[in-house]
């Protein structure tokens, strides 16, 4: 296992507590749980393309941290007052 | 095992200590003001020791450049959605943004 995979195995491991935060904690506790696990998930992309050596595949990491930033954006305005 | 060899693995390991030190702070803070602060560093410090760590391995090129641009991303992204937010829990809890009247004069 190289040292890119086992980073990766760790930072999965990080994102259980996050999904215990997001599924009993409240709505902006689970948001903010959210956006850290986007940022966890934006890293395992980019670790997996370093992994495998191929760097094309960062393209999925740049995508998903633009789209979470959208997400969480759209996410905070709804918590504001909608949900 | 060269230098090099041993930064990616400090870099990297400093990168998943980072992390793993957010989400058990996310889990710990009872407050979400408190819970907030705890995506600064794993938005800034993570990314950053990751994209140094595949610089480092890879020298400059694709990949190196694509890591910097996603841990740049990240740098932009992270207080834009921290204040969002931060906001949303404010409107939340007075139901308005503007100063309450016991909050007193400015």
């Amino acid at each position: 296992m190289t040292v890119w995979l086992a980073a990766c195995t760790a930072l999965l491991v990080g994102l259980i507590p996050l999904g215990v935060v997001i599924l009993r904690g409240s709505v902006l506790e689970g948001l903010v749980a959210l956006e850290l696990a986007s940022v966890i998930n934006t890293l395992i992309l980019m670790l997996l393309a370093e992994a495998f050596h191929r760097p094309g595949f960062m393209d999925l990491a740049l995508a998903l941290a633009l789209l979470a930033l959208a997400g969480g954006l759209v996410f905070a305005r709804l918590v504001e007052r909608w949900i | 095992m060269d230098l090099s060899a041993v930064a990616v693995w400090v870099l990297v390991a400093l990168g998943v200590a980072v992390e793993l030190a957010c989400c058990v702070g996310v889990v710990v803070m009872r407050d979400v003001y408190d819970k907030l602060h705890y995506t600064g560093p794993a938005t800034i410090l993570g990314p950053l020791a990751f994209a140094a760590a595949i610089v480092v391995q890879e020298g400059v090129g694709q990949a190196a450049v694509k890591a910097l641009l996603i841990a740049g991303l990240l740098l932009v992204a992270n207080p834009v959605l921290t204040h969002a937010t931060g906001r949303a829990l404010y409107i939340r809890q007075r139901d308005h943004l503007e100063p309450a009247p016991e909050d007193g004069p400015r």
